[in-house]
This record gives structure tokens, C-alpha cells and sequence, in this order.
């Protein structure tokens, strides 16, 4: 190497360094500003076509980096020859061709001159790179932004469903764990809701609407028939808890009246048939042999009242637990609440004690007791105003009403630019999907007709009928 | 055989000291004539010759008679006009005779038989005059009733043209005007020039000069002419900057395309890097740079492109044109996109 080279080639290779590098650079952006729009396009065509998938996204972004690195490849592999940078340096320092000669020859002899020689400044206007980068990264960004409404323009707009879905699949699991639905009935409603999640479309929401409302109603049927059957069996678990203790507290030489109440508390816990239906007790088979046989100890009695307490507790539980997921109505529980309340047993113990052996019907009695009334003495007389009507001829069909929904787990839907219609009538306030269908069903919309329908409803009319003609 | 070694400092200062002395005596006989004395050596250091155009009276012959003085070179000069035949210029031969009595054909050597041949209004001779000089001015040597005959060496064409006046002219054709190094163009002076020629000058006498070069010192200044380097990238420049003239070319600018029909032929290459190199052993250096090149490319070329309709009408000359050319074409050769650039070059 000659001395003029030593001198100029560290220049000479940073020179050329920086070059490189300014050229990959410049490259790569131009390449990431082109790849960024085409990024863009494809994530707006995605999402104009469906649902968009987050990991195309993510597998775009990546493809930078392979991107970059290509760039200053290629960048690489053209990059100016050796001479032209020398010949650059040379021009510009004002070597008169002895860095270029330096390359060929030995210019030791010259190594004075040039020995103050500078890098020559490059100059990137990187406006329009930079520029085009930008435009494309906001481009992409803003097919991210767009809403679903705007970007959207397929057949298949998404209709989302997911907090709905979501609260039916928790009621599904609640009246599963409550053993109120068997697993493989809920497996089946579960499979039918994701079956409706997937298939659900802003195109034919009522399909979706009315597949949901099925799906809800039939979860509130359940808990709804669940209910009453605890708030009945409360009942009767009460009124056999206040037997029970009634028993506990007469006298001791009422033998033959204790007899009897353990009598009608085997009717009762007969009644309560505890060992049937959707809440299935949980008292020892033994214990409740021994109760419906009417032959009780004391200890078996006390024993039974702990279990009869317990299961009355569970079965509140239970209610609690379809109150908390909306499948029943919050009165249900106060009523719940209302029949397991037990009735005064020292009261029943001291009437049954001064009425000696013979009371007619110690379940009557129990039912009067603490719920006042006119007291005409032993035994109520029912109170009859006039006769009773007859109900031949008129159908009634029992009608759940809906819950009352709560506000604050409403979801906005959308916001009208008209001004909402008072209903001045005192009809009754309308919810669901279902609402203003026909009683016949068919259809979960009520649809307003336009002016603008018009025309297809004169089409409608004047289709030709394939019916038979009226015979006369 | 010639030396590829790089000149050292101490070869190259005697010559460049040379080269300055005669550029100090030139100046010193013709006032406010830098550039075009400096152009003139380099012409002449480059073997080439040298087409002076310009008006009357602007110091033409005197400076070609300086030249003749201070490089102690055999000077002639013959004055063209449209009568001169090609044997007033090369020679002729005639009948004599000898000594024996006999009579024979003696060659008559012409005045271009010298070392500074001064065509004073070349292009007032017709044609046939004029290419009669072309072997000599490319073989240095004259073909008379097939006997060569070499012309004295060193050997230099310098020739002048007036601009105007063009009625009975015949313009140089393209083939000789191609055997030209330079055409250089002989602009007036101002005001302080001729303030200082009149001043000084009596009756335009030129003074005599008071150092001159001898033919060793001449003949070294040759030699090492031969030694100046030149790089690849600058030959390379070269080679590119004449493919730059033709239309079409890839490098070509939008007006080479616009205004050129025939552009510069090889021998302007080998022109430009002999030029170049006589420019750098001017200047000094034993490498040929950049620079060089810019310097001498516009005379070298403005002779040399054919222009076409268009450029009249578009009052546009060769010496635009290789300006734009110059100011266009990168010398490095980078290849640089447009949006990035190299500084401006260090002052």
C-alpha cells in the first residue's frame, strides 16, 4: 500500500461506508413506504370482504424486516464501484486524480498534497421518501380506523352478538351447575349458540335476533319452572320445619298428639316429594324413610330439622344464583324468601295443646296461623263473594312476561337523527326481539311499511295465486 | 518506450517552472491574454494544432510569432487566399539544371517545411489548398509525385480565421477541421489592457523576450508530457464525456438530443486526454484530474459538433452546448439517485 493510500483509505472506506448505508437506507424506505401501502390495501380489501383477522396485520408488519434487509442486499450488490468513490473523494478534495491514481500507480512521492483531504458531504433530500412513508403508514393506519360500518361492503356484514352470547352462555353454565340442565342438554344449547355467533349477519339480524331469543327463553322457561318448584318445595320444607319443631315443643304428656303431628309430617315431607324434580334434597335416604313412615325420634327429628333447614337454605341458594343471571325474576325470590319463612312454632304448640287431641287438620291450622283473618273460631270458613266463573269457552295461555331489563347493561345500538315518539297510550311497554311479531310467528321483526314499500306491496298482491279456486 | 512510474516532485517542478516562464513571457508580450496563452501552451505541449478565431487586429499573428521566439522554433507564415494553389503551401518541383547538363525535377520545399506553420485566414483558400495541408497537420510529413518527404518536428498548424467577412470563403471542412486540437477564440480586450497597450507599445511593436526555451528543455517538457498519469476514472470521464455528444447516446443531455447531428469523433477523446495532460503538467501535478478535463473539453469540442437547424434558431452554439454538457454530466461516474448529492466541491 502507498503512503497516499494509507493516508486517504480509512476516508476512503467510511467514505464508501457512509454511502452504502445512506443508499440501503433510502431504499428500504422506499420499499417499506410501497410495502405499508400495499399493506393497506390488502387489510381494506380483508375487511371489505369479512372479518378481519389481526394476524394478517401482524404477519405484514413482520415482512419489514426480511423487506429491509432485501433492500440493503440489493442495495449492496449495486452499490457504486471503488474507483467512482475515489473518484468522488478525489473531485472534491481537489487532488488533481491523485486518489484515483493512487489505485494504479505508487503516488508515495506525493504524499504531502491531499493530506488535509475531507469527506465529502452527502446530501439525502428525503422529503418525498419520507413523505411517501408517512402517506402509507397513515394510509394503513386509517384502513385500521375505518369503522366496520364504512369498511364493510360485503353480503356478509358482521352482526356482533358477543355480550349477548356471552351472558346466555354463562345463564347455559349457571342452570348446569345448578343440575337444572342435564350436561348433554347443554352441551346442545352451547353448540346452538355458537352456531348462531358464527352464522350471525348485520345483513339478516332478525335470524340471529330470533335464534338468540330462543335460546334465552328457553333458559328462562327452565328456570322459570325451577323456581316455582323451589318455592314450592321452600314451602313445604317450612311447613314441615314448623311441624317439626312444633313437635319439639308440646307438652310431654301429649304422646298421642305428637303422634299425630308426626303424621302429618310424614304427609308433608311426602308432599314435598324431596327426592323428585329439578331440586333433588340431600336428606340422608334413612332419615327420610324414617320421616315418611312417621317414626321419628327425637335425635332423627332434630336431625331432620337441620337437613330440612339446609336444604331450604340451598334451595335459596339456588334462586339466588338464577336471580344473579337473569333468569328469573327478583319477586321470585321474595316469594322464595316468603315461603321459607317458618311459621310461629310456639304458637301452633300452645293452640295445639289447648285444643286438646282433636285438631281437624293441622295443615289448615298452619296455614291460618300468622296470616291473620277473621277468626270465627276453630276452623276457617272460606270467604266466597259470589259464584265462581266458569272458564268454558275462553282460552288462556299462560304468558311469561320478560324481565324487566336493567339499563345499565344496555348496549347502544345506534342513534337516531329523528325525535323519539311518545307513546301516549297506556299500552304496555314492548322488549325483545320478538316484539310486534305476529302471535303466529314466522318473524321476529316488526317491519314499519314505507311509502317507499309501496310498490312491493302492490307486487305482492298481484302475484298469481296458486290456490284453488272458492267452491260454491 | 515510455517511464509508467508517477513523476516526483523534483522531476516535475523544473517543467512546471518552464511552463510558467513561457506563460510569463507570452503575457508579458500580449496583455490581458491569460487564459488563451495558457490554452495555447497546452496546444502546443499536447502536440496539437491550434485554430485561432477572431476578429482582425486582436493579436493573432503576434502571438503565434511570440510563440515562435520565446520556444526558438522555425516560424513561417503564409497568408491564404482564395488564389493559393496547394504547391504555395507544400512545395513544388522544378524543372533545373544539373551540372551535367541535364535537366531534372528539384523539390522545392514549401513553408509549411518549418516547425510553426501560421495559416493566417485559412478559410479564404479554396478547399484543395486547404486538404493539401491534411497529411501533414495528422503524419507530419508531405507525399509529393509519391516521395515522402517528413516535415520538421516539432511540427504545429496555427491557424486564424476572421468570423465575418465570410463572402468568398470556404469554411474549413469537418476532416480538417477534426486535425485541430483547439479551436480557440480570440475575444476582445478591455479598456485596461489597451490602456496598457497603447502605453507601452510603440506602433504595436512586441517586445522581444527576454528568457527563451531551447529544444533540450523543449524536448524534456515532451518527455515528460508522456509520464503525466492518467486514471481510469478520468479517462473513463473522457470516454464518456465524447459519448455524451452524439445523440441518442445514454448520457446524452436534453439538448445534445435537441440541437446536436453529429457529435465529436474519437479523436477529440485523445485530444481531451492529451490536453488534460499538458493542462495537469501546467498546473503542476503528475495526475490528470477532473479539472484538466473541464478546462480544455470546451475547446476541444466546440469545433467538433455539428449542429442543426434547430440550434440557429434557438441561438444556441457549440460553446453553449458543451458548457451544459459539463455542467451536466457527473465526472465521478457514481450514479447517484436525484434526490441524494454530493456537496458542493470544497472551495
Amino acid at each position: 500500500m502507498s503512503p497516499v493510500d494509507s493516508i486517504h483509505e480509512p476516508a476512503l472506506a467510511r467514505f464508501a461506508r457512509q454511502l452504502h448505508t445512506l443508499l440501503g437506507l433510502r431504499t428500504a424506505l422506499r420499499w417499506a413506504a410501497w410495502w405499508l401501502l400495499a399493506l393497506g390495501v390488502v387489510v381494506l380489501v380483508a375487511r371489505m370482504l369479512g372479518p378481519f383477522d389481526l394476524l394478517l396485520l401482524w404477519i405484514g408488519l413482520i415482512g419489514l424486516v426480511p423487506l429491509t434487509l432485501t433492500a440493503g442486499f440489493v442495495e449492496w450488490q449495486r452499490r457504486p464501484s471503488l474507483a467512482a468513490v475515489r473518484a468522488a473523494f478525489d473531485r472534491y478534495n481537489h487532488c488533481g486524480g491523485l486518489v484515483m491514481a493512487a489505485a494504479q500507480t505508487d503516488t508515495s512521492a506525493w504524499s504531502e498534497s491531499g493530506a488535509t483531504a475531507q469527506l465529502p458531504p452527502l446530501r439525502w433530500d428525503s422529503r418525498r421518501t419520507l413523505g411517501l412513508f408517512a402517506a402509507a403508514a397513515l394510509f394503513l393506519a386509517g384502513t385500521l380506523l375505518i369503522p366496520d360500518r364504512f369498511a364493510s361492503l360485503s353480503a356478509a356484514q358482521p352482526l356482533d352478538i358477543g355480550k349477548q352470547a356471552e351472558e346466555l352462555r354463562a345463564q347455559i353454565q349457571g342452570l348446569e351447575d345448578e343440575k337444572i340442565l342435564k350436561e348433554e342438554k347443554a352441551v346442545e344449547w352451547k353448540q346452538d349458540l355458537a352456531k348462531v355467533g358464527k352464522e350471525a349477519s348485520g345483513t339478516d339480524p332478525a335470524k340471529t335476533w330470533e335464534a338468540l331469543d330462543h335460546l334465552k327463553q328457553s333458559a328462562g322457561d327452565l328456570a322459570r319452572q325451577a323456581a316455582e318448584e323451589a318455592i314450592a318445595k321452600t314451602a313445604q320444607l317450612a311447613k314441615a320445619e314448623a311441624l317439626g319443631q312444633t313437635t319439639g315443643l308440646l307438652p310431654e304428656k301429649s304422646e298421642a298428639l305428637a303422634g299425630k303431628l308426626m303424621q302429618e309430617l310424614a304427609a308433608l315431607i311426602n308432599a314435598a316429594k324431596l327426592d323428585e324434580g329439578l331440586f333433588k334434597g340431600q336428606i340422608p335416604p334413612e332419615l327420610l324413610e324414617a320421616a315418611k313412615k312417621g317414626a321419628l325420634d327425637p335425635a332423627q327429628l332434630k336431625e331432620l330439622l337441620r337437613q330440612l333447614q339446609m336444604n331450604k337454605q340451598q334451595l335459596a341458594d339456588a334462586l339466588q344464583h338464577l336471580n344473579e343471571l337473569k333468569l328469573i325474576d327478583p319477586a321470585k325470590l321474595g316469594e322464595c324468601k316468603k315461603a321459607g319463612q317458618c311459621p310461629n312454632p310456639e304458637g301452633l304448640a300452645a293452640f295445639l295443646a289447648e285444643q286438646g287431641e282433636n285438631p281437624e287438620s293441622l295443615a289448615e291450622l298452619m296455614e291460618m296461623l300468622g296470616n291473620g283473618g277473621v277468626n270465627r273460631g276453630p276452623g276457617a270458613a272460606p270467604m266466597t263473594w259470589q259464584d265462581p266463573s266458569s272458564e268454558d269457552g275462553a282460552r288462556f295461555k299462560e304468558q311469561v312476561l320478560p324481565v324487566k331489563p336493567n339499563l345499565k347493561d344496555s348496549q347502544l345500538s345506534g342513534v337516531s337523527r329523528s325525535t323519539p315518539e311518545v307513546n301516549k297510550g297506556n299500552s304496555p311497554g314492548v322488549t325483545g326481539a320478538l316484539s310486534g311479531s305476529a302471535a303466529g310467528g314466522g318473524s321476529a321483526q316488526a317491519q314499519l311499511l314505507l311509502p317507499r314499500h309501496k310498490s312491493a306491496v302492490q307486487r305482492y298482491f298481484k302475484r298469481e295465486t296458486t290456490l284453488p279456486p272458492p267452491t260454491k | 518506450m515510455t517511464d509508467s512510474t508517477l513523476l516526483r516532485p523534483d522531476e516535475l517542478r523544473p517543467a512546471t517552472e518552464l511552463t510558467q516562464k513561457i506563460l510569463a513571457q507570452l503575457d508579458r508580450a500580449l496583455l490581458g491574454r491569460t487564459e488563451l496563452h495558457r490554452l495555447v501552451l497546452v496546444g502546443i505541449l499536447a502536440r496539437g494544432h491550434i485554430l485561432l478565431e477572431g476578429l482582425p487586429g486582436l493579436g493573432k499573428t503576434a502571438l503565434v510569432k511570440t510563440i515562435g521566439r520565446i520556444l526558438q522554433l522555425e516560424f513561417k507564415r503564409v497568408q491564404f487566399t482564395p488564389d493559393l494553389m496547394p504547391g504555395d503551401v507544400l512545395g513544388s518541383h522544378i524543372l533545373q539544371e544539373t551540372t551535367a547538363g541535364k535537366r531534372e525535377l528539384i523539390f522545392q520545399p514549401g513553408p509549411i517545411f518549418t516547425n510553426i506553420l501560421l495559416a493566417d485566414e485559412i478559410n479564404r483558400a479554396s478547399p484543395k489548398t486547404q486538404s493539401a495541408m491534411l497529411e501533414t497537420m495528422q503524419e507530419g510529413a508531405v507525399t509529393l509525385l509519391g516521395v515522402t518527404r517528413p516535415v520538421p518536428q516539432p511540427f504545429f498548424v496555427l491557424a486564424s480565421q476572421n468570423p465575418i467577412e465570410l463572402e468568398g470563403t470556404y469554411p474549413l471542412p469537418e476532416a480538417q477541421l477534426d486535425r485541430f486540437l483547439f479551436r480557440l477564440l480570440v475575444n476582445s480586450v478591455n479598456a485596461d489592457v489597451l490602456h496598457g497597450i497603447i502605453s507601452d507599445r510603440r506602433r504595436g511593436e512586441l517586445p522581444e523576450p527576454d528568457w527563451q526555451l531551447s529544444r533540450d528543455q523543449l524536448k524534456s517538457l515532451f518527455r515528460l508530457m508522456d509520464r503525466i498519469f492518467l486514471a481510469t476514472a478520468v479517462a473513463r470521464y473522457i470516454a464518456r464525456l465524447v459519448a455524451a455528444t452524439h445523440r441518442g447516446a445514454n448520457e446524452a443531455t436534453e439538448t445534445v438530443n435537441k440541437y446536436i447531428t453529429y457529435g465529436a469523433s474519437p479523436r477529440a477523446a485523445i485530444a481531451i486526454a492529451e490536453a488534460a495532460r499538458a493542462h495537469a503538467l501546467i498546473a503542476g501535478r503528475p495526475t490528470v484530474g477532473f479539472e484538466d478535463v473541464k478546462a480544455v473539453a470546451p475547446s476541444v469540442l466546440n469545433h467538433r459538433l455539428i449542429l442543426n437547424y434547430q440550434a440557429r434558431f434557438d441561438q444556441m452554439d457549440t460553446t453553449k452546448l458543451t458548457a451544459d454538457l459539463l455542467a451536466r454530466l457527473d465526472e465521478t461516474g457514481l450514479k447517484l439517485p436525484a434526490d441524494v448529492r454530493l456537496e458542493d466541491i470544497k472551495a
